[in-house]
């Protein structure tokens, strides 16, 4: 396990921090360490958390994030994103 | 254009507008006064179930039969709580469902307050989207975004909680709204060099096989799928959820894989070096024990969901995108059939040294097989089959041939006791001109037969053949076969007739047939086909001893599948 940083724009919404964290509980996860703070734009927040994790379970994690409506995107703070099926295909 | 209306009459102006023509549904205090315009309506069409289970379960069979989004509602509080099962079923089988219930009044949620719950926070982890409205200017467009998100992308239950102050507060509508979804973008169009590559190792793969799940037959690619079998000669295993996507008189049909599944679907998955998954979620009911699951195989996997992929089993070759077009564009890429000349002759021994068969216990006794053999005989291909979950929901996937895509609906991934008349109603309501029959145990029939009075008065005339073994009968096989036949609390005691289905489906003004002979079946179902103006219940007494085989004990490999107590088959010519 090693220490992750994500970094995760949702919709400044009410549930937007609860659906976030709630995925993370939900699939095992303990986050270490979180913060909100209003993102660049009307109506966005960033939620920076700091997970304990191993890869793969990290990049399906990922991708439950960002199946999330409110979830604009995910990125891991401090490396390149691993290529996920998501990226390698979309268009 | 803009008309000045209540919020309860711009929600109800919102589902027409969507296309809503039935409403499943139950009122309460907070929902009230979304009732009242209901009331008025001459395009959506309210069916009072006797339980919002029932009308939450009678919403997936609608969808499913249809295809359309299927609408529930009911008031706050326990209202909104017994939508939770079938809201958890919808989302585990992506059926797309909108959820509607009344919340209490803004100023007083969190006080708890009369039939006050929250049902977002209780759905958030079983739909693939909620919202609490709380102002009525949102209610239209919140309509708009709710069946937009579950009937796009991996279809999925959608719930919309709005407060009774905001059904009852003035709002200006207009329509088309304007939604706001930034982060919701699915795709539907899989990437070519991926194409490409999943191409390339189906040429390469001497022992490939197509393992169909729902998301082919909810994209309705099963003509795309029956091209791209019959163009390469790949054989093809149908889930429990893909059941009919692919012909079972097909020749190149194996089976259903899995814990029940047939042997040659079975070893169809286990001997492969190439799984072709499509719209499938590599589901523990499928795969048993993950570290033995097709051990040689290579595997592409193909679905709209992306974190459905590698998810359980790691792809050699993702596609994220609708199975139609992922079909489409495989039978563009590959142009020559393979010769699989020898992988096809084992799994054709397999299929025939292993077939589906039951025992017949020779004391005059009715076997569950026979009946379902007998119905799908009778009944044919045409109609809609809805079953509930236990031993009866195998013995219909095994026994009834299925052709066509979708006759078969059942709950799947839940696995919900209970479905089957519910989702019967709803499908028969969506589909009138079909023939549906339920198919229900005696347990599952006894959680939601009340709906049978919704059937009757609503003038939907659906069949329901109860598989009436007096047990919980998937139950009593595990305890048999693990639990040293300690019957523990699995007898249902419906063989002293209580309740006694006859009388029981009499009361609610059904037609009530009893079968207890083998001689009798076909009779039996004949007449039941004959009625068609009110339901039919007819209640089949089998065996209770009788089993689901094939089996592959829970937490066990595929390749240890018993096709009796202590059999297991011979996997002839292993060395390929």
């Amino acid at each position: 396990m090693s220490k992750h940083t994500l970094s995760v724009l949702v919709e400044d919404k009410p549930s937007a921090l609860t659906r976030v964290t709630a995925l993370f509980s939900r699939r095992g996860f303990n986050i270490d360490s979180l913060a909100v703070v209003p993102a660049e734009g009307d109506g966005f927040s960033r939620v920076t958390l700091v997970v304990d994790a191993d890869d793969t379970p990290l990049e399906q994690v990922t991708r439950q994030l960002d199946k999330l409506v409110n979830v604009l995107s995910v990125t891991e703070v401090g490396r390149a994103r691993p290529e996920s099926v998501y990226e390698s295909v979309a268009d | 254009m803009t008309e000045q209306m209540t919020g309860a009459q711009a929600l109800v102006r919102a589902l027409e507008h969507v296309g809503v023509d039935t409403v499943f549904g139950y009122p309460g205090g907070h929902i009230l006064p979304a009732y009242d315009p209901l009331y008025d309506s001459t395009k959506v069409r309210h069916v009072l179930v006797r339980h919002e289970q029932g009308a939450g379960h009678a919403a997936e069979g609608y969808a499913q039969a249809t295809g359309k989004v299927g609408v529930c509602m009911a008031t706050s509080g326990p209202g909104a709580t017994n939508l939770v099962t079938p809201i958890a079923d919808a989302y585990m089988d992506s059926v797309p469902m909108v959820a509607i219930t009344g919340q209490v009044p803004s100023g007083m949620i969190g006080t708890d307050a009369f039939q006050e719950a929250d049902i977002c926070g209780i759905t958030l982890p079983i739909t693939k989207h909620n919202f609490l409205v709380t102002d009525p200017d949102d209610i239209a467009r919140t309509i708009a975004e709710a069946f937009h998100i579950a009937s796009s992308g991996r279809p999925g239950p959608v719930l919309v909680d709005i407060t009774k102050d905001a059904l009852q507060a003035s709002t200006e509508f207009h329509w088309e709204p304007t939604t706001h979804l930034p982060g919701y973008r699915p795709v539907t169009r899989p990437h070519a060099k991926q194409i490409q590559e999943a191409a390339k190792l189906i040429s390469e793969a001497e022992c490939p096989v197509l393992y169909v799940g729902g998301g082919v037959h909810k994209a309705g690619a099963s003509a795309e799928l029956l091209r791209l079998a019959e163009l390469t000669g790949i054989p093809v295993v149908t889930t429990l959820m893909a059941r009919g996507t692919f012909p079972d008189s097909h020749p190149l049909h194996m089976g259903m894989p899995g814990m029940h599944g047939s042997v040659s679907a079975v070893g169809a998955l286990q001997k492969s070096d190439l799984l072709i998954a499509l719209g499938v979620r590599f589901d523990d009911r499928v795969t048993g024990e993950l570290s033995s699951f097709a051990p040689r195989a290579k595997v592409i996997h193909a679905d709209i969901d992306p974190a459905e992929i590698s998810k359980n089993r790691a792809a050699d070759v993702p596609i994220v995108g609708d199975c139609k077009e992922v079909i489409g564009a495989l039978v563009h890429a590959i142009d020559r059939p393979g010769d699989y000349a020898k992988w096809r002759a084992l799994l054709d021994g397999l299929k025939e040294t292993y077939p589906l068969g039951y025992e017949d216990f020779g004391d005059g006794s009715l076997a569950p097989q026979y009946v379902l053999e007998r119905l799908s005989s009778i009944v044919g291909p045409d109609a809609l089959y809805v079953a509930g979950v236990g031993q009866h929901q195998m013995w219909a996937s095994h026994f009834i041939g299925f052709e066509k895509a979708g006759a078969f609906i059942t709950s799947g991934g839940l696995g919900t006791m209970g479905f089957a008349v519910p989702a019967a109603m709803g499908a028969k309501m969506g589909r009138p001109d079909s023939v549906v029959w339920a198919i229900d145990g005696d347990g599952c029939f006894q959680m939601t037969n009340q709906e049978l009075a919704t059937c009757r008065l609503e003038g939907v005339p659906i069949k329901v053949a109860v598989i009436n073994n007096g047990n919980l009968g998937m139950i009593r096989q595990w305890q048999s076969l693990f639990y040293g036949r300690r019957y523990s609390n699995s007898d249902l005691q419906t063989a002293q007739r209580v309740p006694d289905f006859v009388k029981l489906a009499e009361a609610y003004g059904c037609v009530s047939l009893r079968c207890t002979r083998p001689e009798d079946v076909d009779a039996t179902i004949a007449k039941a086909m004959e009625i068609n103006d009110v339901p039919v219940v007819v209640d089949f007494v089998v065996h209770e001893d009788a089993m689901v085989w094939p089996m592959v004990p829970a937490g066990t490999s595929n390749d240890d599948i018993k096709i009796a107590r202590d059999m297991t088959p011979r996997w002839e010519s292993d060395d390929s």
